[in-house]
């Protein structure tokens, strides 16, 4: 079976060329621009892993290397997220965790059993301790049932970490999506040294699988599609000497508020920064469902890469949970990849993104079930249909509403929530504003989060890209000119851009998110003071 | 016919026209269209993100109903096609009189269709059978 894409109606794949990876010793045929997970999923494989604990089938989630559910062990290394690491010729994989292997994994018995003998969490502080001079028995037979991969034994792992590099730059940017590159450019006409750090081996963060066309300002892209966007931006990136971009790039941690560290293909990168800019964006929410982990049951967004991205046919007949304009999007865009659109089904009472956005997939014939919700994922080791409900005015279930829905896929759009884990490491003060979607750091105006350390985009409160490219410019112009380069009008440009900001949110759309701005931009700049590493 | 009937922040179709004839005072407006000033270039919905501006016209009881496309097979001038309205229902089958093709506009094809008159108000969308 081959799930690949052929032909769509908006984008021409380069998939470059045909290549072999050994799947648990198969041949698998794979092309040199799909990811691990990409290729496996083409090739009809749906459990990527299985469960640390009671070894349930796990499928991908989120295919941005956040969720870790497909990690497998890649030519001896165990846990390498597949969905972040490209496809290279005769390249071995398997699954890690399971017994005789992850399809039939006859340690899922620890499912059921769990129950009987409750396995709840820390059980074996509880359980299991005594004799004591069985407790290490205990142990290791505890460790070998649960886990992750196993270490290659240490004389045959030659990738260690060896070599160090060392850099300074006037401006570092993390996250290379809408925010961070209009950051980095604004920035990069300016300073000398700029450095552009993201994990994906692209830029252009979540607007590469973004195949319509955007809402907004016509000045910021409204009208053109964000992977039109990505190219383009990434183009400007491209043509700026200043800027030196380090691509599949992790940054695991900032230091003393100025030092960036970044593991790069086994490689440590020390970055010193005078002014560090965070646009790390956001990662997908889940829901609480009975069988919510049941291969089937993906992110919005992990559908979208492996869609528009990876040209992937994700499942013949989709369920989308929420109706926000991430779920409309993402239903008009399985339509347009030849996926049927089983329903969109919404708590809320009303339709939760753009009306017109809700009217294009309504035309195409698709139900919108509003005051409905989840309930439960049919099937045993992958989606064959899930079960929906009416819900009461407090968001419960009622009973004898349920109905069955066919279905193979089942898309979870209930929103974003920031990636604000390194803005707190380099020492934001985070405040929980569920308006802006969770954890967000507290900032002025010029959304400096504390001396010398900026955010930017979705991190700061999701929002959409037109205001994430806008805060990326005056995050890349306030931190260069607080260094003394500049060009003449800067002043008058950020006026207007935070003029523009203020417009974009000044709708019933907006309302929310000015309600949660309230609370996180500080009024003078004296407040936010210098990082705690610091002082 | 602009269909944008709630206030979200979007201004692609005032600035797409170089004529001035959608006006619009602040990003999050309803755009209000001149009609004395619109020539019917389309300008606008080729590149609306929403889909929801359409060109209406009637003649000897005729209606054209022209429309943004982004699915596959796109039609043929003269090709047969399903009719639907808004809730996506086949209302009947209309014939394809004019195109202007998806490699011209990044993928959005808009199709005019012939439709009896009294269908101009109801038909939004339409559905396109392989050979």
């Amino acid at each position: 079976m081959d799930g690949r894409i052929t032909e769509h109606p908006i984008v021409r794949f380069d998939r470059g060329k045909e290549i072999t990876l050994y799947f648990e010793s198969k041949r698998v045929k794979a092309h040199a621009n799909e990811t691990i997970a990409a290729a496996l999923y083409a090739n009809g494989l749906r459990i990527f892993s299985r469960s640390m604990k009671y070894h349930r089938p796990r499928g991908f989630f989120c295919a941005i290397g956040r969720c870790s559910a497909c990690m497998m062990t890649v030519d001896g290394t165990p846990n390498v997220r597949t969905c972040m690491v490209n496809v290279q010729d005769g390249m071995q994989v398997s699954r890690q965790n399971a017994f005789p292997n992850a399809d039939h994994d006859l340690l899922s018995i620890l499912d059921k059993l769990g129950f009987y003998f409750s396995l709840a969490a820390g059980f074996y502080h509880r359980k299991m301790i005594r004799p004591g001079f069985l407790r290490q028995f205990y142990l290791r037979l505890i460790t070998s049932f649960v886990g992750l991969g196993k270490l290659p034994p240490k004389e045959s792992s030659s990738k260690s970490l060896g070599t160090k590099i060392s850099e300074s730059a006037d401006v570092v940017v993390i996250g290379g999506g809408p925010a961070g590159l209009t950051a980095a450019l604004e920035a990069g006409r300016r300073c000398p040294k700029v450095i552009l750090l993201d994990d994906k081996r692209m830029l252009g963060g979540q607007l590469v699988k973004q195949t319509h066309r955007f809402f907004g300002d016509a000045r910021h892209y409204a009208g053109v599609r964000g992977i039109r966007i990505a190219e383009k931006l990434t183009k400007q990136v491209g043509e700026l000497k200043s800027i030196t971009p380090y691509l599949g790039a992790s940054v695991i941690g900032i230091y003393d508020g100025r030092l960036v560290a970044a593991v790069q293909d086994n490689r440590l990168l020390k970055i010193h920064a005078k002014k560090i800019i965070v646009a790390t964006g956001a990662y997908e929410r889940t829901l609480v469902f009975e069988n919510n982990d049941l291969p089937g049951v993906y992110g919005a967004g992990g559908v979208q890469t492996l869609m528009n991205t990876y040209a992937i046919k994700p499942g013949m007949k989709a369920l989308i949970v929420g109706s926000g304009n991430v779920g409309l999007i993402l239903s008009y865009q399985l339509l347009q990849a030849g996926v049927k659109v089983v329903a969109i089904v919404e708590a809320l009472p009303g339709i939760g993104g753009y009306l017109v956005h809700a009217a294009k997939v309504r035309r195409q014939g698709v139900e919108i079930l509003t005051s409905h919700t989840i309930v439960k994922a049919l099937g045993r080791n992958r989606v064959k249909g899930a079960i929906v409900a009416k819900v009461d005015d407090s968001f419960n279930p009622i009973p004898g509403t349920e109905k069955r829905l066919d279905c193979d896929l089942i898309c979870i759009a209930v929103g974003l929530t920031p990636t604000y884990e390194l803005a707190s490491h380099a020492g934001a003060q985070l405040s929980f504003v569920p308006e802006l979607g969770g954890f967000v750091a507290r900032r002025t105006r010029f959304m400096e989060v504390c001396d010398g350390v900026y955010v930017a985009g979705d991190v700061s409160g999701i929002e959409e890209a037109t205001t994430a490219m806008l805060e990326g410019q005056i995050v890349g112009v306030h931190a260069s000119l607080k260094q003394g380069y500049g060009l003449p009008d800067d002043e008058k440009q950020l006026g207007a851009w935070i003029k523009r900001l203020d417009d974009e949110r000044s709708g019933p759309f907006g309302e929310k998110i000015r309600r949660g701005l309230r609370s996180v931009i500080v009024p003078e700049e004296m407040e936010i003071g210098v990082c705690p590493a610091l002082s | 016919m602009i269909e944008c009937i709630q206030e979200i922040p979007c201004n692609s179709c005032a600035l797409a026209c170089k004529l001035g004839a959608i006006r619009m005072d602040n990003v999050n407006d309803i755009p209000k269209i001149d009609l004395d000033k619109c020539t019917g270039c389309m300008a606008c919905a080729m590149v609306c993100p929403g889909q929801a501006i359409f060109l209406l016209r009637a003649a000897d009881g005729v209606g054209y109903v022209t429309l943004p496309y982004e699915f596959l097979p796109v039609p043929k001038v003269g090709d047969e096609v399903g009719t639907l309205d808004r809730e996506g229902r086949v209302i009947g089958r209309s014939k394809v009189t004019r195109i202007l093709p998806p490699e011209r506009n990044d993928g959005t094809a808009l199709v005019t269709i012939e439709v009896p008159e009294e269908w101009a108000l109801e038909a939004r969308a339409i559905k396109v059978e392989r050979e």
